[in-house]
């Protein structure tokens, strides 16, 4: 397996990881072939070399043998097709078994000069009219805004999200406030709906 | 000879896909990507299904659906199949979205996916939205009054935006011509060509960094 360790590694880390690799029982050595430093580790067993996560200098450890790259071989056709169909096929039976047991409704044609009922609006876009909800009324376009700076706000989470690793504890404050984000739009769908 | 060769490099090309290794982050029961996109065929053939008797003018739209509904073989089931994926999809779109977040892959060369991703739900609601109208009774004329009032109520784009989806000084005919053509026509096409892009981003060759 080779032990990925993060741009900018100096070599004094460098030794610090191999010097706990050997604490654990490891034994390999470092390659300088690109712009990270790795390690190619020869000996010593997975299960202890996934301790070598836990350094912070260490950001992945990629394996070359075993049943994991077997794995991951595994071609699209006829393996993970064969999966997707089971997976269309339930999703169709669910399809069907719910159009059986909960038809759409059927409603009539609006009749000209009759007052139109109050919106009802559909449970998907429920949250997004809680939020409309939440705006003062006057001026009218702070609500819309809203809207529009929620969903820019979401297309730019790669861009606001400049963190370096993929771990949770690395990004706590991004998953924090879309955990927040989503629990307020539940939240105020639910009251939407209720209402 | 030049379709020949066309052709051959068609199939080689078509072969090298099925042939390659799936990542493992895109497999397994919690990959929705899939889903999804099961469900955008389903919505596409029950979609194109429903148009063989769907009238979209004011005075037939509420009695075509009630005609399909009650007349037709199997129309009840094929709406039904049309209605429930719809609101499916949102789901399993959503899922989709949450689980990247969660897992952290919109960072770094993947961020285009998530933009895609995005886009993609956003016409998912566009499509279910408009769904929703072209039922044409009066709960979804109110939603649709209600819904283009909120666009123009948009700074700047919203008038203009909110006009064309109206096609005239009030909800009428024109809006619901211009509902059906964006159902039909212009949202499933976009969501094709966005999720085509999006497999594209997900199956180019990419270093083990990931980037």
């Amino acid at each position: 397996m080779i032990v990925v360790l993060e741009r900018g590694t100096s070599a004094k880390e460098l030794d610090g990881v191999l010097e706990r690799m050997r604490e654990l029982g490891l034994s390999g050595q470092a390659l300088h072939v690109g712009s990270k430093p790795m390690i190619h580790v020869t000996g010593g067993s997975t299960r202890r070399a996934k301790r070598l996560l836990a350094l912070e200098r260490v950001q992945a450890i990629v394996p070359t043998s075993g049943p994991r790259v077997r794995q991951e071989g595994r071609r699209f056709f006829p393996y993970h097709a064969l999966q997707a169909g089971a997976v269309g096929m339930v999703l169709l039976g669910a399809l069907v078994a719910l159009a059986g047991f909960f038809p759409p409704g059927v409603g009539s044609a609006p009749v000209p000069g009759e007052p139109l009922p109050a919106p009802e609006w559909p449970w998907y876009l429920a949250p997004l009219r809680g939020l409309l909800r939440l705006a003062p009324a006057r001026p009218s376009w702070i609500g819309p805004t809203m809207l529009v700076l929620l969903g820019a706000l979401v297309l730019s989470l790669p861009v606001l999200d400049r963190s370096r690793s993929a771990l949770a504890r690395a990004r706590w404050p991004v998953l924090a406030a879309g955990l927040i984000l989503l629990a307020v739009l539940a939240f105020l769908g639910s009251a939407e709906g209720a209402s | 000879m030049s379709s020949e060769s066309g052709e051959e490099g068609l199939l080689r090309a078509i072969g090298r896909a099925l042939r390659r290794p799936v990542p493992l982050e895109y497999r397994g029961w919690l990959a929705f990507g899939w889903t999804c996109t099961a469900l955008l065929v389903v919505l596409g053939v029950s979609g194109a299904l429903l148009s063989l008797y769907y009238l979209p003018a004011v005075d037939a739209a509420a009695a075509s659906v009630r005609f399909l509904m009650r007349e037709v073989t199997w129309g009840w089931l094929v709406r039904g199949i049309h209605s429930w994926g719809s609101l499916l999809l949102i789901v399993f779109a959503t899922l989709q979205l949450l689980r990247v977040f969660v897992a952290g892959r919109y960072r770094g060369a993947k961020a285009g996916s998530w933009v895609l991703g995005v886009l993609l739900l956003s016409v998912v609601l566009g499509l279910a939205f408009t769904g929703e109208l072209l039922a044409w009774d009066p709960d979804s004329v109110a939603l649709a009054t209600s819904a283009l009032e909120g666009t123009d109520a948009i700074p700047i784009a919203g008038p203009l935006l909110a006009g064309v989806m109206r096609g005239g000084s009030e909800v009428g005919v024109a809006t619901l011509a211009r509902a059906h053509a964006a159902h039909a026509l212009v949202l499933p096409w976009l969501a094709f060509l966005l999720l085509l892009l999006n497999l594209w981003f997900l199956a180019r060759p990419r270093r083990r960094d990931g980037s």
